[in-house]
């Protein structure tokens, strides 16, 4: 909401230096978003008639004018324009004068002939047609015959205004007014206010209700509607100073009765419309819904299909508004109109959003009625605009006016507690500020009423919606007291809680630990994303995954559907690291997947997961495989959250992992997730490196798993005996399967057991492999036999033969 | 006699040099066994003495044990010297070249999202706060309805909303969780809510579809603005340093009542104005304010006996401030040489 400061003093006292004024308006509640003074650029330009046209000697497309700048003199100027004629008023840039874009001008030569200034176009002002309509498209700014020669132009144009622009809350709409903000203005500053309080004389003998007719055939959609008639309208400008204020405050001037009609709403708040009256049959005026299939042409030319959720002002022939939002272009005003119908109404504000929604047309109006409109402010609007009318004598003002008002709301009454009010500001603000500060902002403090408790009650003024109960009570008095007086205390209720991290919680954070430990960085990626990663991936048609959380209104196709897995966040990270240089990689984060499910609620599943991703490009290729490592950065994550083991099982048919380079992650035997290598054709889909390696766990497999619980254990007092085994074993062996078979054959001897080395190549036969294991045997009651140990083995190695044809090797 | 004394000297004026020359501690030990072994020359001489007569016995064998004593203090001299002297060498030789790079382990690092999360997060726990968490495909009841948003509320306009269906939508703020833990649990209540929010925001260098917010709640009896107040100022202090000041303009959320915006005093000029805070020494930080007497009473809450404070702090715009990140969509592109940044 743009508000002209000296609009604003109509209303109270307000200081000069608008900086303090805006800091000051901004801490009670009235945020500025900023100052703008009109022709703040343009300095040293001048009035000038011109005295006479010659051709320029040397260039065919410039004249040579003299111009008459009264007490600058008599001044040669060269101009390209071809619209400047003898006796025209134009805008002469002096020597040494400043353009709105900052440019300077200069006395100069312009092909050999001296020219002192410059003509200036309204372009080179700063300005456009929308704030000074009759100025010249191309060419010079003619100004008004009458102009005198050699005046200031900010002061002919009336520039150097200061233009207050507000941030306007939605709960506000009063304050979508200048009086509105000058009434906030006056309680800022303790200034008397002075509200509008419009005279109408009324000199048209007829009344307005023998000339016209209104009915309200949707009183749920139409509170109140107050007409007026005025006969005799001669449509032509207004005067300047409406222009001015127009202007400044946004809006385009166009004629006196529109620019009446803008005025009204920039100074009250209140949006009215004016209706040629010799438009509408029967001179009549029925506030209905539309009809299905209705249709109707507003002002912009655009023809509109109707429903009955829009309201529309309608004569017996048709709709010829849409309430609220624009008028019909049939019944629209023009030079011609002699007799028109003013219109200041209160419609439904959210269904005029919906309206002006559907439709697609947001205007000044409709965001004003949308807020909330006060019934008491209609016919105060009403006459307003008719005594303006009479004031720039642009028509007859009839006697009287329509008022259809269906239903009065009951005024609200809040019981006043300002003992309440200030402890629960946590301050010791007394009664009578409080009183003070609610009379500014314009409710009246009543006592005496059935109900209304020992100290009275507060009755908020019509045009204050927003005050409903204590608390808004409180937020008035607590802005004007002033925020920042309110003392900081730390004490937060009256009882105390533990607070602090869940156990879930407390997990989340174990995880981040030693996956940064492990040296993977945590990242940030999008929960929504195309439906197209679903063939990257190569989920086939009916794949679970597929079955995604759809959005109705993404931001575009490519973030139509929230994930349902992790995989492709992280390969479109790795592909975008690789595709940049980054030539290793080893990322990571805990976030949600979503799975739609017939929860109660009917919400989404959200599963939190541990998911993964590596790679390094420039990794020696004897260096063990990347998918160890990742397996070795989930193991010890594991052993972080006190999960001794995890089991990992080949995993041949996820489609997006490669078949002889993934696994399923067991723990406890339930699966919990996989870990694998990238399909080759998946890593060619994201344009990711093909060694990169990927893996994803459910947290809350890891957390059910988890435990916070360390005992120590004393130390050994007894040696260790050690004892190295390697086996020829069929290379498709998995290794984990004889791990397992020489824990199971060891005996309770066997402290641990770790395999040291594989070997599959010259040395040993075709088709097989050699694994190298270390084992560890102790008692905690005594030092161990040679014998004791040597069965130990001796079990060890039956175990493997006759589990997997093992043949001993020496080693 | 005489004879045994002058092969005595002459044995002493042999090894003197020797001694003085031997360099390395082998040679030592070879002048040891030379000189004082079993068939040393100090033991050869001392054989001699049995020709001796038992009278000058005493004295000869004072005479070789002062020898024997002096080339074994020689000897032990000498040893001093060279064992230094090898010492110092061989620590000579051992030199490294300490500049060569480390060997490391390199750890990953948190993203400066979480960071940020964890040190405002940190604040409030510390002051009995829990964290309290909720679904983020959010029924519009809990993200709208029960935060006085009903539907064609103004408020809603500005909450560009993804819709899942008519009911389910994606939470566009972190205040669903608030009312979830109000309606499920009696006060005391003091919870900060950190999470993924959604807004169909076009993305650029300031905004995000997808973004964090931590909401902040107490309620209790006796909750003050003042406590509101407090709060603010010491996470406002914990932040961003001890002599930070914060600043409350009136303003207007649907579910607090009083509400304001918070402004920081600028930490890059203290408040004289500068880049970071356009030259207004104030950076708007958060949203605040009293719960809604309507939001209590919606939870089951009674706000005749219950009063509460809210306030909601947007992550990105904390971790954007922290550590001088200029455009939001670094934080979400995942670019290791960014992150690493982060440690
Ligand atoms: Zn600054």
């Amino acid at each position: 909401m743009k508000a002209p400061m000296g609009w604003l003093r109509d209303f109270t006292e307000i200081p000069e230096d608008a900086h303090a004024f805006a800091e000051a308006m901004t801490m009670s509640g009235s945020k500025v978003e900023g100052l703008a003074v009109s022709g703040e650029g343009i300095s040293g330009v001048a009035t000038g008639r011109v005295v006479s046209v010659a051709k320029h000697p040397g260039a065919d497309r410039l004249s040579v004018c003299t111009v008459d700048c009264g007490p600058h003199g008599t001044l040669q100027v060269v101009t390209g324009a071809s619209n400047v004629a003898a006796g025209a008023v134009v805008p002469v840039a002096l020597d040494g004068a400043t353009l709105a874009d900052g440019k300077e001008i200069r006395k100069g030569t312009l092909r050999g002939v001296a020219s002192d200034g410059m003509l200036c176009s309204i372009q080179e002002l700063g300005f456009t047609r929308m704030e000074f309509p009759e100025a010249a498209e191309d060419g010079i700014w003619l100004l008004p015959a009458e102009t005198p020669a050699g005046a200031d132009l900010r002061e002919v144009l009336g520039l150097g205004e200061t233009t207050v622009d507000f941030e306007i809350t939605s709960n506000r709409p009063d304050c979508l007014s200048v009086e509105g903000l000058g009434r906030e203005a006056a309680a800022t500053f303790g200034r008397p206010f002075r509200p509008c309080a419009p005279q109408v004389r009324e000199e048209d003998p007829a009344t307005t209700a023998s000339l016209a007719a209104v009915r309200i055939d949707a009183p749920d959609l139409c509170f109140r509607y107050c007409a007026r008639v005025v006969r005799n309208v001669k449509v032509g400008p207004s005067p300047e100073w409406m222009r001015r204020r127009l202007r400044d405050a946004g809006v385009r001037p166009i004629s006196n009765i529109v620019d009446i009609t803008n005025y009204v709403m920039l100074e009250l708040g209140q949006p009215m419309h004016a209706f040629d009256l010799s438009f509408l049959h029967d001179r009549s005026v029925i506030v209905r819904r539309a009809a299905e299939g209705e249709r109707m042409r507003t002002l912009d030319g655009t023809d509109r299909a109707l429903d009955p959720s829009m309201l529309v002002i309608a004569d017996p022939a048709g709709p010829v508004a849409l309430a609220g939002v624009m008028g019909g272009e049939h019944s629209e005003i023009s030079d011609a109109t002699k007799e028109i119908l003013l219109e200041s109404a209160v419609f439904h504000g959210i269904r005029t959003r919906l309206t002006a929604k559907a439709v697609g047309l947001r205007t000044e109006s409709s965001a004003r009625f949308e807020k909330g409109l006060d019934v008491e402010n209609a016919p105060r609007a009403l006459d307003r605009a008719a005594e303006l009318i009479e004031r720039l004598g642009c028509g007859t003002v009839c006697r009287g006016r329509i008022d259809v008002f269906p239903t009065k709301p009951a005024p609200v009454r809040i019981p006043f507690r300002p003992a309440r009010i200030a402890a629960f500001l946590g301050t010791e603000i007394p009664a009578a500020e409080m009183e003070r500060i609610l009379a500014a902002v314009g409710c009246r403090l009543e006592r005496g009423a059935p109900g209304d408790g020992p100290e009275g009650a507060v009755v908020p003024p019509s045009y204050r919606a927003d005050l409903e109960s204590e608390a808004d009570l409180a937020e008035e008095v607590a802005r004007f007291y002033g925020y920042n007086r309110i003392p900081a205390s730390l004490r937060s209720g009256e009882s105390t809680t533990i607070g602090g991290r869940t156990y879930a919680q407390r997990v989340v954070e174990s995880v981040k630990d030693a996956m940064v430990a492990a040296g993977f960085y945590e990242t940030y990626t999008y929960s929504f994303g195309s439906p197209k990663q679903f063939d990257r991936m190569r989920l086939p048609e009916g794949h679970p995954l597929r079955d995604a959380v759809r959005l109705l209104n993404p931001l575009g196709e490519d973030f139509g559907v929230m994930r349902t897995t992790t995989v492709d966040g992280l390969l479109g990270v790795a592909a975008l690291n690789a595709s940049r240089g980054n030539a290793a990689l080893r990322i990571f984060e805990v976030s949600r997947v979503y799975r739609p499910a017939a929860r109660a609620d009917g919400l989404p599943d959200e599963i939190a997961m541990l998911s993964a991703a590596l790679y390094d490009e420039a990794a020696d290729p004897a260096s063990p495989d990347p998918f160890l490592r990742m397996k070795g950065a989930l193991e010890e994550t594991a052993l972080r959250l006190g999960i001794p083991s995890l089991s990992f099982e080949p995993l041949e048919d996820h489609p997006t992992l490669h078949p002889g380079r993934a696994a399923t992650v067991r723990i406890g035997g339930k699966e919990a997730g996989f870990l694998g290598t990238v399909h080759p054709d998946v890593a060619a889909a994201y344009e990711a490196p093909a060694s990169t390696v990927l893996m994803s766990v459910r947290m809350d497999a890891l957390e059910a798993a988890s435990t916070e619980r360390r005992a120590a254990k004393a130390l050994p007092r007894f040696p260790a005996v050690s004892r190295d085994i390697a086996v020829l074993v069929r290379a498709d062996i998995p290794v984990g399967r004889l791990e397992a078979a020489i824990r199971d054959a060891a005996g309770p001897l066997l402290e641990s057991v770790a395999l040291f080395d594989v070997y599959q190549g010259p040395q040993v036969r075709e088709g097989s492999k050699s694994a190298a294991f270390g084992l560890v045997f102790r008692s905690s009651e005594r030092t161990l036999r040679e014998e004791e140990v040597q069965a130990a083995v001796a079990a060890v190695l039956a175990a493997l033969e006759r589990g997997f044809g093992a043949e001993l090797r020496p080693s | 006699m005489v004879d045994l004394r002058a092969q005595l000297d002459e044995v002493r004026a042999r090894f003197a040099p020797e001694c003085a020359h031997a360099a390395t501690t082998q040679e030592i030990e070879a002048l040891r066994v030379r000189y004082l072994g079993k068939k040393g020359e100090i033991t050869l001489v001392l054989r001699g003495m049995g020709q001796l007569p038992a009278e000058d016995r005493p004295a000869a064998g004072q005479a070789a044990n002062e020898a024997r004593e002096a080339l074994e203090a020689a000897l032990a001299a000498r040893e001093a010297v060279v064992a230094a002297d090898e010492r110092a060498a061989r620590m000579a030789r051992e030199r490294i070249d300490v500049t060569l790079p480390g060997l490391r382990s390199p750890m990953g690092a948190r993203h400066p999202l979480t960071k940020a999360i964890d040190e405002i997060c940190g604040v409030f726990l510390g002051l009995g706060y829990s964290i309290a968490e909720g679904p983020e495909v959010e029924l519009d009841r809990y993200n709208f309805e029960m935060l006085n948003t009903p539907a064609g509320h103004p408020a809603r306009d500005t909450q560009d909303t993804f819709y899942v269906s008519d009911t389910v939508l994606l939470r566009t703020q972190t205040s669903p969780v608030q009312v979830r833990v109000m309606e499920s649990t009696r006060p005391p209540i003091r919870i900060v809510c950190p999470g993924r929010v959604y807004r169909s925001d076009t993305i650029d260098a300031t905004h995000s579809a997808v973004f964090h917010q931590i909401e902040g709640l107490a309620v209790d009896k006796g909750i003050t603005m003042g406590d509101l107040v407090g709060s603010l100022q010491l996470y406002a202090r914990r932040l961003f340093g001890e002599g930070t000041r914060i600043r409350l303009r009136p303003h207007h959320f649907p579910f607090t009542e009083p509400s304001a915006e918070v402004d920081v005093s600028c930490w890059v000029c203290g408040g004289k104005g500068c880049r970071t805070c356009k030259g207004e020494g104030w950076v708007e930080m958060l949203g605040a304010g009293m719960v809604h007497p309507k939001v209590l009473a919606g939870c089951g809450i009674d706000p005749e006996v219950y009063s509460g404070f809210a306030f909601g702090i947007g992550v990105e715009r904390t971790a954007m401030a922290r550590f001088g990140i200029e455009d939001m969509r670094a934080l979400y592109e995942n670019d290791v040489r960014f992150l690493v940044q982060f440690k």
